[in-house]
């Protein structure tokens, strides 16, 4: 996984996102949101579609793997990343 | 002589000790490994004082040990009740407090949960846990024994008492009140299910099949016992690969699964990303599915794609042991609409299609869907009111054993001999394939003391998890309530898929003429494409 740091902006707008889209509570970055139960299967795909209304960023399924989705953090890094054209 | 489900893996081994029994994340384990390590697991149990009859929790994600959890508490003549890991602590309290339990197995992240169990007073006077994690117990954590204290046990069976028509294990379900309802399985209820199922399905030793339920649904235990009745090998699928559709598709591929049995969501999450190519999954023999109805446009696209594989509808309630009926679908449908029947009775049960008199209706009638036969649980732990309820007898009949269990299933039969699911009698719903009380997430939400009103209705999904769970709710006057709020509320009291997902906010609930809440308007009014962003 690409380790380009996340930037506490895009941290901030993922929390709203999360808050207001998904209506899921994060209570810091690094809550594991698998191990706590706050990610499904259906979030995940309205999570991919406001990313790409809020970010502009289309991300494909096919490209992620379980750790993009770890945390805020991991999702922030996937973010940052794709902006500077990662992988 | 096989008898109870776990002779099946001594048989096994006996035969095959080097087969490969189960497989997970790179990690195998051979019918004799299997073997061994359950049996010293019964001893250590009856050493310790597990009696016959005695209820042992587990609490622990999927995972070879937890398997050899299963195995050895069934040797030792004990019950295994199967306990969601993720599911919040005071739901977990309700069950195991009703088990009246001693032992609790567990492994894996559970070290938070069993703090908060343990903090509970006279908790720790009467549990004791059994750690199954290759690695230590978490901190603050006394572990009376672990799986390093195996090999000091002997490795041939215990002796065992137990009968076909004993316990094998107890599985919880939601409860409209809001308590989670215990459901008692006897051995002979699994096993003849799976003779049927595995004569039907031709199942072989060269069998590779996915383990995907989690090990509280009991889907889980075809899964197990279909593969040791006949020495296959059994592939735990991840659960986290259910966020990601291309994994799931990649293990079924690199593993060259022979059988794959899901609930549809999952099959239906994989045709909305379009991750099954022409021909794939050449292996593939059988997909079967359970637990909720199955939209015909996803299962065209996977019977377009796997021209090679067979495609089963399986439908029954956990009442009456993994599955009552089956349909093997004849061939890819060619319209959308098209309705795939619930099917005709699995080997040693009826379906029976019944009016409010208990009378059969004419064919191609709507009425309540009844299954009589060898599944059928002796009953509701501890709840002789609710089993009553459930399980009346058999109309005209005269043994008092003959019974019939209401599923709250709409259904016809037609003509075709066939029956067709038509929806629910009652407020219960399937999501994910989970069975949801829609009463019990309304009583979490009432004891949160914040809102005047609420009411939780189902809605069909345009997405692929069957049902979105949809809350409408009135604050108290005074206080500031946000969706989000509730959410993160409700995840501690429920576990996530009956936490709703869509959320409208009123000063006041519809109402209709009567004065009761218009769940109808609400369902309208949650209707996908009213919703949108809000």
């Amino acid at each position: 996984m690409t380790t380009a740091p996340p930037t506490p902006s895009v941290q901030a707008e993922l929390a709203v996102l999360f808050a207001k889209d998904l209506h899921i509570d994060v209570p810091t970055p690094e809550t594991d949101l698998w191990a706590t139960g706050r990610l499904d299967s259906v979030a995940v795909v309205e999570l991919l579609l406001q990313l790409e209304k809020r970010f502009g960023l289309r991300v494909d399924m096919e490209d992620l793997d379980f750790d993009h989705l770890r945390s805020l953090a991991a999702i922030a890094a996937l973010v940052a990343a794709r902006r500077n054209g990662g992988p | 002589m096989t008898s109870l489900l776990q002779h099946w893996v001594t048989e096994q081994a006996g035969r095959r000790p080097e087969a490969g029994a189960l497989v997970f994340k790179g990690e195998r384990l051979t019918y004799e490994a299997l073997e061994v390590s359950s049996n010293r697991l019964a001893h250590l149990l009856k050493d310790a004082g597990c009696a016959r009859g005695d209820r042992v929790c587990l609490l622990t994600p999927k995972s070879p040990a937890a398997i050899v959890g299963i195995l050895g508490v069934l040797k030792a003549d004990a019950v295994y009740v199967p306990l969601d890991p993720g599911s919040p602590v005071p739901r977990l309290e309700k069950m195991i407090a009703s088990c009246d339990n001693r032992w609790i197995l567990t492994s894996g992240a559970v070290g938070p949960t069993l703090e908060a169990l343990f903090a509970s007073p006279g908790f720790a006077d009467t549990h004791s846990i059994g750690w199954l994690g290759s690695d230590g117990p978490p901190g603050g954590i006394t572990a009376q024994f672990c799986l390093a204290d195996l090999p000091a046990y002997p490795t041939t069976p215990p002796p065992s008492t137990n009968g076909l028509q004993d316990p094998a294990h107890i599985l919880f379900t939601s409860g409209s009140t809001g308590t989670p309802k215990g459901v008692v399985i006897t051995h002979a209820s699994v096993r003849r299910f799976i003779e049927w199922a595995v004569s039907y399905f031709g199942t072989a030793p060269t069998d590779r099949i996915s383990g995907h339920p989690p090990l509280h649904f009991d889907l889980s235990t075809f899964d197990m016992f279909g593969t040791f009745a006949v020495g296959a090998e059994l592939h735990l699928v991840p659960p986290e690969l259910n966020l990601l559709p291309h994994k799931l598709a990649e293990l079924i591929r690199s593993a060259e699964l022979t059988q794959w049995f899901s609930v549809p969501s999952v099959l239906n999450y994989m045709a909305k990303f379009d991750v099954v190519e022409d021909g794939d999954f050449p292996s593939l023999r059988r997909v079967l599915w359970c637990g909720e109805v199955f939209p015909t446009p996803a299962l065209i696209y996977w019977m377009q794609r796997l021209p090679h594989a067979s495609f089963t509808n399986l439908y029954g309630p956990t009442e009456a042991t993994i599955a009552s009926s089956y349909y093997t679908v004849p061939s890819c449908p060619v319209s959308e609409d098209e309705v795939i029947p619930i099917g005709q009775a699995c080997g040693g049960e009826e379906l029976l299609v019944l009016d409010e008199a208990l009378g059969p209706v004419p064919p191609g009638e709507m009425g309540e869907l009844y299954i009589r036969g060898a599944g059928l649980s002796p009953g509701y732990w501890r709840d002789p009111a609710k089993t009553r309820g459930a399980f009346l007898p058999y109309p005209g009949g005269t043994d008092p054993g003959d019974r019939i269990y209401r599923t709250g299933d709409l259904a016809t039969l037609g003509p075709d001999g066939l029956v067709r699911f038509l929806g629910r009698a009652d407020s219960q719903i399937k999501t994910r394939g989970y069975r949801v009380e829609l009463g019990e997430i309304e009583a979490a939400l009432h004891t949160l003391g914040t809102l005047r009103e609420c009411a939780v209705v189902g809605v069909p999904s345009q997405d692929f998890d069957g049902v979105a769970i949809c809350c409408a709710f009135a604050p108290l006057a005074g206080t500031d309530v946000t969706p989000v709020a509730l959410r993160e509320a409700l995840t501690r009291a429920l576990p996530s898929y009956m936490v709703p997902s869509r959320w409208l906010e009123f000063a006041e609930l519809p109402k209709t003429t009567n004065g009761k809440i218009d769940r109808r308007r609400l369902k309208e009014l949650f209707a996908p494409e009213t919703v949108g962003a809000q």
